[in-house]
């Protein structure tokens, strides 16, 4: 929820997918936990490979995805108060989910939709709140990764395929922004007389 | 071909189009759409829109199909007649309509949600690299919330224990609908970034992604628990019909040049208060009026230039509402389905009398012209957009069908 910085989406998909792969462990059994940890494995080397890939490319202005769209630079690492409230407001909305909304077969007095619901909402309020690219990356990774897991918790029939095609798209929000923030250059700067 | 495939050629031209080399990339970008076009209509399976709630693999009926492949004319019309064409917009449409294609075929409610969120990175992403600003940080921020909703119904589908929160099933899918569709309350960022982007840019939300979520939507309700369903629908047909009267309102105060995007804005919330009715004249309605759209908005989104004013005035005839002017027939059938669903008459009318003083004023004004005379092929193309659209107002059903197909 206040990982900054270029590389924001790396820490958030490692930390959320440490944090969660025990719940789907448990629910999906090993192959489950092994698809979160590779998706965040994943999710930590597409950023930079597709910043080596950009950086062959040829260079133009245009998006930073770390600077915020409307707001001076240096505002870039300022209060991060609204994302800490928002984090408290995830930590009561998860809590009443996890023991009022059943999902499948997890009942809700077991309470173990609470990590996937408190991760998830995170996400949204990360999209939510966002200020620049990075930020709606880091937030779609995130979203990504908790429905994943909560779609293996839900059960059915052979969860794992929808859920990794879900999981795939952290990866793909780290390439994204990687390739992003490796392809774009400042703009020469102008010589006076 | 497989709409899965068809979701990778509509992703895959807009990537090629908007990254080769630039003097390559303005060609690429007016054949791009043409092509997709085509292969929406052979892609086409006959048979009825799929259920996104209700589980199933991916086929594009004909009524989505009808949908992309207009969406397609319409945009390539678009990228025709901009002032200024850099051939990346095509990055957008591309990515978009790949996503907007899964949209419209998927039978998976996680699908479902997916292809939304894609379709929402897709469009801030290349929205907020055409013109950084607040407003365009808001598609990601409010459009990307409520994709999240829509995913996170997904997880909850089907409800059927008897402890599901069936209330908070309906309101995430409402705020997704809402939020895509730029309905009021999640419509600001739509009206904001009406005056910061491009016609070609707002076009790819406008005529391609928010038609594709308010068409997907009328199958919601059908599959969703009682309680659920009751939630889903009065909810977004009242915040359709105050989206409706408020665009109209708007659509008065608003300038010349972004009068048309309110007034777009007020019959897609229209379209959405026909989601929450749920009748079939609704569904009807809505067709019409999106279609009346595609023909109409490649030409009025474009600036105002001398030498356009009459066609553009006889545009903006067939939008104020009145007889037999395509937008009259489907606010007619969403008004009709509102009156069979309860007592929601008086706003639908209200939206469309203030929508349709809006245009009148415009059509008796005239909108000033600046900048040096439009160039023939623009003032042929405005001709005959113009009469296309006098021509869907005089056959509206038969326009619906050609387009969506017989069984829409």
């Amino acid at each position: 929820m206040l990982v900054d910085r270029r590389r924001a989406v790396m820490v958030a998909c490692i930390a959320v997918a440490l944090g969660l792969s025990p719940a789907a462990a448990i629910y999906g059994g090993g192959w489950a936990a092994v698809l979160v940890l590779g998706a965040a494995a994943a999710g930590a080397g597409a950023g930079p490979l597709a910043g080596l890939v950009a950086a062959r490319m040829p260079p133009r202005p245009g998006l930073d995805p770390v600077q915020p769209v409307e707001a001076p630079p240096e505002g870039l690492f300022g209060p991060r108060s609204a994302r800490v409230a928002g984090a408290v407001i995830a930590l009561i909305a998860a809590s009443w989910v996890s023991f009022n909304v059943p999902v499948g077969s997890v009942a809700v007095v077991q309470g173990a939709l609470f990590p996937v619901a408190f991760v998830f909402t995170c996400g949204v309020l990360r999209v939510f709140l966002a200020r620049s690219f990075t930020d709606l990356a880091v937030g779609v990774a995130v979203i990504a990764l908790a429905v994943g897991v909560g779609w293996v918790l839900r059960g059915g029939t052979d969860p794992l395929p929808a859920a990794a095609g879900v999981i795939a798209i952290a990866p793909l929000a780290a390439g994204l922004e990687g390739w992003l923030a490796s392809r774009r250059r400042p703009p020469a700067p102008v010589t006076g007389p | 071909m497989s709409a899965a495939w068809l979701a990778a050629a509509w992703a895959g031209m807009g990537v090629v189009a908007g990254l080769c080399p630039v003097r390559v990339r303005r060609p690429v970008a007016l054949i791009a759409p043409l092509v997709l076009l085509a292969l929406s209509l052979v892609t086409a399976q006959a048979g009825a829109r799929p259920d996104e709630l209700g589980g199933g693999g991916l086929s594009l009926p004909r009524e989505g199909a009808g949908l992309l492949s207009a969406a397609a004319a319409a945009l390539w019309i678009c990228l025709l007649l901009a002032e200024r064409l850099d051939g990346r917009e095509m990055l957008g449409i591309g990515t978009v309509g790949g996503a907007t294609v899964l949209l419209l075929s998927t039978g998976s409610p996680l699908l479902f949600g997916v292809a939304a969120l894609l379709a929402v990175v897709a469009l801030s992403l290349r929205w907020i690299d055409a013109a950084p600003g607040r407003a365009t940080l808001a598609t990601g921020r409010v459009a990307g919330t409520g994709a999240a909703a829509l995913i996170a119904a997904a997880l909850l589908l089907p409800a059927v224990s008897p402890d599901a929160q069936l209330g908070l099933l309906g309101a995430l899918l409402v705020v997704g609908v809402l939020a895509l569709a730029a309905v009021v309350p999640l419509g600001g960022w739509a009206s904001g970034a009406l005056a910061e982007l491009s016609a070609p840019e707002i076009a790819t939300w406008l005529l391609l992604l928010a038609p594709a979520v308010l068409l997907s939507a009328f199958s919601i309700p059908g599959k969703l628990p009682l309680l659920a369903s009751l939630a889903f629908q009065h909810t977004i047909l009242t915040c359709g019909l105050i989206g409706a009267v408020w665009a109209g309102i708007a659509s008065l105060r608003a300038g010349p040049a972004t009068r048309y995007g309110r007034v777009a804005l007020g019959d897609l919330a229209l379209v959405a208060a026909g989601v929450g009715t749920g009748e079939p004249s609704a569904v009807a309605g809505a067709l019409v009026l999106i279609l009346t759209h595609l023909v109409a908005a490649p030409i009025l989104l474009q600036s105002p230039r001398q030498g356009l004013g009459s066609p553009r005035r006889l545009i903006w005839l067939a939008l104020c509402g009145l007889p037999p002017s395509p937008a009259f027939w489907g606010r007619f059938l969403i008004l009709e389905a509102c009156v069979a669903f309860g007592s929601a008459a008086a706003p639908c009318v209200v939206a469309g009398g203030l929508v349709t003083v809006a245009a009148v004023v415009t059509v008796a004004r005239g909108e000033p012209g600046s900048g040096a005379p439009a160039p023939h092929h623009r003032v042929v193309a405005a001709w005959v957009v113009a009469l296309v659209v006098l021509a869907v107002g005089l056959l509206p059903m038969s326009a619906v069908h050609l387009v969506f197909g017989p069984s829409a």
